[in-house]
């Protein structure tokens, strides 16, 4: 993978981690939400490759350490 | 190659020795400030979180100044996202750079992590896959870093929830490959380790067996809590009794120059934060390798 392909799937990797219905509609609809992020069908491949159950338990994390003064 | 690899591990050693033994730190939050001033023998040095001062108020940039005059100070930064393919924010860094120099601190450190992608700004740490691209792009980042800012960085491991699909290295071996290459020391967070080993089911000390100790700076401990059978890394807790023997095993063989307590919620009284640092400094004098 290029380092262009990384950026794109960084870029995905974020809104997907502070998007609860990026993240949904990954789970019902991966193609739609790969579309809607304009990611390759490699790039798509990869995040598929995520845990959605891991994903979910990052977001959550992520909501509650964003909370910190 | 083999004397490229072994001239920089030389160096990064060569560059850890040089640092200064601190002891005992506590990562300050604003409200334990009337307690630190009031315990200064009991504290070592201070970890700021350097977001805090990055566009701060005449307040916050008074209470940086006293901090400075009363203690020393090492900045731990959060968002400069040096694993972000994009490249580091330079308006982020710039302000970085004016504030370490302003501490004048021996060492700061950074997470080996992404915060920022896309124009997105996560908010916390997100993880990197073990790969040599990822490699690469943390050490390009660094090398744009240290030429801003020449005070020596180093380096933090995370927690990861997720795991990153195609890892080519173990954990270890991307420690090692960023360390090597970029020179910099490393930011080894026991509780962090302790973390990730639990929810990932793998031993921390065979992990601790081939991570290279001799470029751990600093240590991190602090406590989290269990959720629906999952550790949560909430820095909410007491250190726990694994975290504090990790610790111990670590001094043993390491060249650590400072170990930091941090607790980020359910701030308790200044007394129970010290009286955990107090076991801090116990477990960090006996090694002898630290003063």
């Amino acid at each position: 993978m290029n380092v262009g392909a990384t950026s794109r799937i960084q870029a995905a990797l974020a809104r997907l981690f502070t998007d609860d219905s990026l993240r949904a509609q990954l789970a019902r609809d991966a193609q739609a939400a790969a579309r809607k992020m304009k990611l390759t069908p490699e790039e798509t491949a990869y995040l598929l490759g995520l845990d959605p159950n891991q994903m979910e338990r990052f977001a959550q994390t992520l909501k509650r350490k964003r909370k910190r003064p | 190659m083999e004397v490229t690899a072994a001239a920089d591990a030389e160096a990064a050693v060569a560059v850890n020795d040089a640092l200064p033994a601190l002891g005992a730190g506590l990562a300050f939050r604003a409200p334990f400030r009337a307690g630190v001033f009031l315990h200064r023998d009991r504290i070592g040095f201070l970890e700021i979180t350097a977001d805090h001062y990055l566009c701060a108020s005449r307040a916050k940039r008074e209470e940086l100044d006293l901090l400075a005059a009363r203690f020393p100070l090492v900045p731990h930064a959060l968002d400069l996202s040096l694993g972000s393919a994009e490249g580091v924010d330079e308006e982020y860094l710039e302000r970085l750079a004016e504030l370490i120099e302003r501490v004048g601190c021996p060492w700061w450190s950074e997470h080996i992590a992404f915060t920022r992608a896309g124009g997105v700004r996560i908010g916390h740490l997100a993880p990197l896959p073990f790969t040599r691209q990822a490699v690469d792009v943390v050490c390009r980042n660094v090398e744009t870093v240290k030429r801003r800012i020449a005070t020596p960085l180093i380096l933090e491991n995370i927690t990861y929830d997720v795991m990153m699909p195609d890892s080519e290295m173990t954990e270890p071996e991307f420690l090692d490959a960023i360390t090597r290459r970029t020179g910099c020391g490393l930011l080894l967070d026991v509780t962090n380790l302790y973390t990730n080993a639990v929810n990932h089911r793998f031993d921390a000390v065979e992990w601790l067996d081939r991570l290279p100790l001799d470029r751990i700076v600093q240590l991190h401990v602090a406590g989290g809590h269990w959720s629906e059978g999952y550790l949560i890394d909430s820095h909410a807790h007491p250190v726990a009794e694994e975290v504090w023997s990790l610790l111990a095993s670590v001094l043993q063989r390491a060249p650590v120059k400072g170990v930091v307590l941090e607790r980020d919620e359910r701030l308790p009284r200044i007394e129970e934060v010290l009286a955990e640092l107090d076991r801090v400094t116990q477990a960090f004098s006996p090694a002898g390798t630290q003063t």
